[in-house]
C-alpha cells in the first residue's frame, strides 16, 4: 500500500489543530495581554524504502539509500511574546508593562502563575487582585482612606491618603523562554522546565521593560494576519484531502484490475 | 511469460512511489525548511525471458527519487526569533543533546530556559562563536543580514552556514539532514552568507505542480492499466482459441 493517503491524513491533522489555533488567536483578539500561539512543524521520521546497496530485485525500485517521509506532524505550539499595543484608559489601577517582564499572581492554592494582564483591582481588604480576585504579588494594602495612586515608569508606586503616603516599588519577573510558559487559562501562565524560573527584577533596570499607569496591554494578535493564515491552512487542508482522495481513486482502480 | 504484464506492474510501482512524493510534498508544505523531493524516471534492466534474451532487452521504468536542495521563498513572520535564509546555499549547524550534529534550514528558533538559541527539537544552534546565549541583562538580540549577531551595540556571535559538494549523501533525520556515521562528508563554511531576521524559509515545493503532478500520476496508472487489462484479454482469448475444448 502506498504512503500518499497517510501522508494526506498526517497534513489534515496538522492543518486541523492549526485551525484551532487560529481561531483562538483570533477569538482572543481583544483579550489584555494575550499573546499569539503559532503552530510549528516538521516532516515525520523517514522510512528506509531500501537500505543502502541493496538488490533492486526486478528493477522497479527507487536506487539505494532512498528515504521516503510519512507526512508532516505538529512538534510544538509557542507563543510569540512581541509587545502588545499600549491603549489609554486613564484607569489608576491599570498598569501596562512596555518590554519584557510579568506580574506574579498568587493562586488561591498558593502557587504563582504570571500574567501580563494589568487591569487590577483592589478588593475589600485594600488588596490588588486581578479580574479572577487573585492576589498581586508585591502589593501593599491600600488603606482605607487613601486618596490617589501613583506608579512610576520604572515601578515606584506611591499612595497618597489622608493620614500621609506609602512608598514602595513593585517587582517585576522574567523566564529565560517565556514561549515555554504553560497557559491555564484565565490570562495567567505558570513556569514549567522549559520555560525556566521566575527571575524578580525591578521595572526599568538590566533588560526589564517599564510600567505605564493608566495604560491596559491589547491583545497582539493581528486579525488581517491571522484570517491570512486561515486562508492558507484551509487551502492546505483541502489539498491534504485531494490527496487522500487521488490515492484511494487509485488505489480502487488497481483492485478493478483483475476481472 | 507475458513481459508487458510485468512492465506494466512495473510502471505502476514506479507512479505509486511518484504518489508518495506528491502526497509527502504536499502535507509537508506547512513546514518551514523544508525541501521537496523529485522524482525522475529512468529506464532500468527488467525482468529477463530466455527467449528474448538474443532478440530485445526488457527495459523497465524506475522511479528516482532526489530532494531539491533549491531555496523557498522567505516569508517574513515578525517573530524576532526567527531566522530565514536569503543565500541560496547553506544549512544551520545545530547539535542535539546527545552531541550529535544536523544541518537545516528551518530558522524557526527560541531562547531556552539557558538563553541559548535552540530549534524546535531543542538542539543548539551552532553559530561561527559556538552556541548564541543571550545576556538577560542586556536587551534583545538583533541579527544583521550579513549574520553578525548583536545584543543592544556589542557584536556577541556570528552566524554561519555550512554546506556541502555531495548533497546527495545527506540523509533526513530528525529536525533536518546528517550523514551516515561512517560515510561522513566534509562541511564547508558558505562564504557571505545573508539573513532576513523576523522571517522564515517556506517550503520550495509549489503546490500547483504538486496538484498537477497527482492529475499526472493518476492518467498514467490508468493507461497503464487499460494496456495490462488488453494483454490480459489478448491472452484470455488466446487460451480459448487454443483449448476449444475448454
Amino acid at each position: 500500500m502506498g504512503l500518499a493517503i497517510y501522508a494526506g491524513g498526517t497534513g489534515m491533522d496538522a492543518e486541523q489543530i492549526n485551525l484551532d489555533i487560529i481561531g483562538n488567536n483570533l477569538a482572543n483578539v481583544n483579550t489584555v495581554g494575550y499573546k499569539r500561539s503559532k503552530a510549528e512543524f516538521q516532516d515525520l521520521l523517514y522510512q528506509n524504502v531500501q537500505a543502502i546497496g541493496a538488490d533492486s530485485g526486478t528493477g522497479n525500485e527507487v536506487p539505494t539509500g532512498v528515504q521516503v517521509g510519512n507526512g508532516v506532524k505538529l512538534v510544538s505550539t509557542s507563543k510569540i511574546f512581541t509587545q502588545g499595543e499600549l491603549t489609554l484608559t486613564n484607569e489608576d489601577k491599570d498598569i501596562a508593562i512596555d518590554g519584557v517582564g510579568f506580574f506574579e499572581v498568587t493562586m488561591p492554592d498558593g502557587t504563582k502563575s504570571y500574567t501580563r494582564d494589568g487591569a487590577f483591582k483592589v478588593n475589600s481588604n485594600g488588596e490588588f487582585t486581578n479580574n479572577s480576585g487573585y492576589l498581586i504579588s508585591g502589593f501593599q494594602s491600600l488603606p482605607a482612606d487613601a486618596q490617589k495612586i501613583f506608579v512610576s515608569d520604572n515601578g515606584q508606586i506611591t499612595v497618597q491618603s489622608a493620614s500621609g503616603s506609602q512608598t514602595y516599588r513593585l517587582p517585576i519577573y522574567r523566564f529565560a523562554n517565556p514561549g515555554g510558559l504553560k497557559s491555564i487559562g484565565g490570562n495567567l501562565l505558570v513556569e514549567t522546565d522549559a520555560s525556566g524560573t521566575a527571575e524578580q527584577g525591578n521595572p526599568g533596570e538590566l533588560g526589564f521593560g517599564t510600567l505605564k499607569q493608566g495604560y491596559l496591554e491589547m491583545s497582539n494578535v493581528k486579525p488581517v494576519t491571522e484570517m491570512v493564515n486561515l486562508i492558507v491552512a484551509q487551502r492546505a487542508y483541502e489539498m491534504d484531502s485531494k490527496v487522500v482522495q487521488a490515492a484511494d481513486e487509485n488505489m480502487s482502480k488497481i483492485n478493478q484490475l483483475k476481472r | 511469460m507475458n513481459p508487458g504484464l510485468d512492465y506494466g506492474a512495473s510502471a505502476l510501482n514506479a507512479l505509486q512511489k511518484w504518489q508518495d512524493v506528491t502526497a509527502l510534498n504536499i502535507s509537508s508544505n506547512v513546514y518551514t525548511g523544508h525541501k521537496q523531493q523529485v522524482v525522475a524516471f529512468e529506464a532500468a534492466g527488467g525482468t529477463k525471458d530466455a527467449s528474448f534474451d538474443n532478440v530485445m532487452q526488457a527495459v523497465t521504468p524506475k522511479a528516482v527519487v532526489t530532494t531539491d536542495f533549491a531555496p523557498g521563498k522567505v516569508i517574513p513572520t515578525g517573530n524576532p526569533t526567527d531566522i530565514g535564509i536569503t543565500s541560496a546555499k547553506g544549512f544551520f549547524k545545530l547539535e542535539t543533546p546527545g552531541g550529535d550534529v544536523v544541518y537545516s534550514r528551518d530558522g524557526e528558533f527560541h531562547f531556552n530556559q539557558d538563553y541559548t538559541l535552540v530549534n524546535k527539537q531543542g538542539y543548539i544552534v551552532q553559530a561561527n562563536g559556538g552556541a548564541i546565549v543571550k545576556n538577560p541583562n542586556k536587551g534583545e538580540i538583533s541579527i544583521n543580514p550579513d549574520g553578525k549577531v548583536y545584543q543592544g551595540k556589542t557584536l556577541i556571535n556570528q552566524l554561519t552556514l555550512y554546506d556541502f559538494n555531495d548533497k546527495a549523501a545527506l540523509i533526513k533525520v530528525n529536525g533536518g539532514y546528517s550523514f551516515p556515521p561512517d560515510k561522513p562528508v566534509p562541511e564547508e563554511a558558505v562564504e557571505k552568507p545573508t539573513f532576513l531576521q523576523g522571517a522564515l524559509e517556506h517550503s520550495n515545493s509549489n503546490p500547483i505542480m504538486e496538484m498537477v503532478a497527482l492529475i499526472q500520476v493518476s492518467r498514467a496508472m490508468e493507461s497503464n492499466m487499460t494496456a495490462m487489462k488488453s494483454l490480459d484479454e489478448q491472452m484470455g482469448r488466446a487460451i480459448q482459441f487454443l483449448n476449444p475444448m475448454g
